[in-house]
């Protein structure tokens, strides 16, 4: 039974098999973190106490479990953990809390003024920020305004300005890592010291000229 | 199967499992006269190994006996179905797409309807582009519209605000990881110069050519940059 060419024939049948399997169960899962879900390892600490909270110290990252289901991103709502390519890096991804939607009115808070980080000396983006200090600013259409929790070293939108929410990439659904806090959601119930006056984007009137030319553009 | 004057096998000796390959049984007219010759092929032993593709259906070199059922065939488009299905989504993510475009903002480099577009996706969040390439992004703006317009600038370079010779001429420096979009007809597009630099990561690929009539080959799209100075070098 075991002549060569049988051997070679088992072999090959062997090998096929395992091909198709990697190949399905890798495009299967290749298929669902593109749509469906993607778990990641939040490394930073813009967003302690609720995630990470022990990376300043132990260098422990949580693993959060992210939703990437297309029609439910279109609705972001304040205090949800966001997940979305950074503006200023193409290939870097960035987690942080999504504080304003597009037509709300915020003021900033003081202590977020955006610095150096070792030294506090002042940044392009320091001149930027102070000029819409004392102001209310209006997240525009499209668009979000992303805060870290961690006031003291984050870098969002007080650097950056709002981000499209087309950048939005994922919405943070629980941790999954470690696996005594897995399932839960520390980072509801935060409070944020900006000022968010809800509001809409104005459809019609006055202000909606150039808003909807840019939408049908 | 041997005959029925052997004990039965043992299934720790050598036992030959394969039903494909069996020698005929002897048949009551050929009696064993001669003494027993060692058999030619070498029979395989019952392992633990191939008893547990035997117990699970998966003997490598049993015969396919798989009818044609209605259960059957759709196993088989399933199968098939699914494996196109996920190629297909790993390709279009990662390599290249067909998108029909429609607007009139790239005239004359695109027309206004009916042009299918080639996209490659290695060209995503911006990786490899230059100025003069035609790009496909997410609207910053109208979330979840896909756009198709040509990079004017790319990130450190300075570039027009506004229409040319409208407004003051004034020049922005284009920031860290944006690129300056415009569409190739300035009256009538709605690009860069009404909402700010495009952020690279809304980039998902760049158009190499576009296919205007099924009739004709695709063309590849030109880059669309002249020298700012034409040198003519014949004296008149």
């Amino acid at each position: 039974m075991s002549t060569a060419p049988n051997v070679i024939r088992r072999a090959l049948n062997g090998a096929y098999t395992l091909t198709t399997l990697t190949l399905f169960v890798s495009g299967t899962a290749i298929f669902l973190i593109d749509n469906v879900a993607e778990t990641t390892r939040i490394i930073g600490e813009s967003m302690t106490p609720a995630i990470s909270p022990d990376y300043n110290t132990t260098g422990a990252s949580d693993g959060l479990l992210f939703n990437k289901w297309a029609p439910s991103l279109r609705n972001l709502n304040r205090g949800d953990i966001v997940l979305f390519h950074s503006p200023n890096d193409p290939e870097k991804v960035a987690v942080k809390r999504v504080i304003a939607t597009e037509g709300d009115s915020i003021i900033l808070d003081a202590r977020r003024r955006p610095t150096r980080q070792r030294d506090g000396a002042e940044l392009p983006e320091t001149r930027a920020w102070d000029s819409m200090m004392g102001r209310v600013v209006m997240v525009p259409e499209g668009h979000i305004w992303v805060e870290g929790d961690n006031w003291r070293n984050s870098g969002d939108s007080n650097r950056y300005g709002p981000i499209s929410k087309s950048l939005v990439q994922g919405k943070a659904v629980a941790v999954v890592w470690p696996p005594k806090r897995f399932g839960t959601r520390p980072w509801e119930g935060f409070r944020s010291r900006t000022k968010v006056t809800p509001g809409e984007i104005p459809r019609d009137g006055e202000g909606a000229g150039l808003i909807n030319a840019i939408r049908n553009g | 199967m041997p005959t029925n004057s052997k004990p039965p096998p043992n299934p720790r000796r050598f036992v030959p499992t394969d039903k494909s390959q069996a020698k005929p049984a002897p048949t009551p007219a050929s009696p064993p006269t001669t003494p027993t010759t060692p058999p030619t092929t070498p029979t395989p032993r019952l392992t633990l190994y191939r008893k547990t593709l035997r117990y699970l259906h998966l003997n490598p070199t049993a015969p396919a006996a798989r009818h044609r059922t209605f259960s059957n065939l759709l196993g088989d488009f399933l199968y098939y179905f699914l494996a196109a299905g996920l190629a297909l989504h790993v390709f279009t993510k990662n390599g290249y797409t067909l998108g029909q475009a429609y607007g009139i903002s790239m005239l004359p480099t695109i027309a206004s309807f009916g042009d299918w577009l080639l996209i490659s996706k290695t060209y995503r969040h911006g990786r490899n582009c230059h100025v003069g390439d035609v790009v496909s992004f997410r609207h910053p703006v109208n979330t979840g519209s896909y756009n198709v317009k040509r990079i004017v600038g790319m990130s450190g370079d300075f570039v027009l605000a506004y229409t040319p010779e409208e407004g003051e001429g004034t020049m922005v420096q284009v920031p860290e990881g944006h690129c300056w979009v415009v569409g190739d007809d300035l009256k009538w597009s709605q690009d860069s110069r009404m909402y700010g630099p495009l952020p690279l990561a809304l980039v998902t690929g760049k158009v190499v050519a576009k296919w205007s009539s099924w009739w004709r080959w695709p063309e590849a799209l030109e880059q669309g940059l002249r020298d700012a100075v034409i040198e003519d070098g014949d004296v008149d």
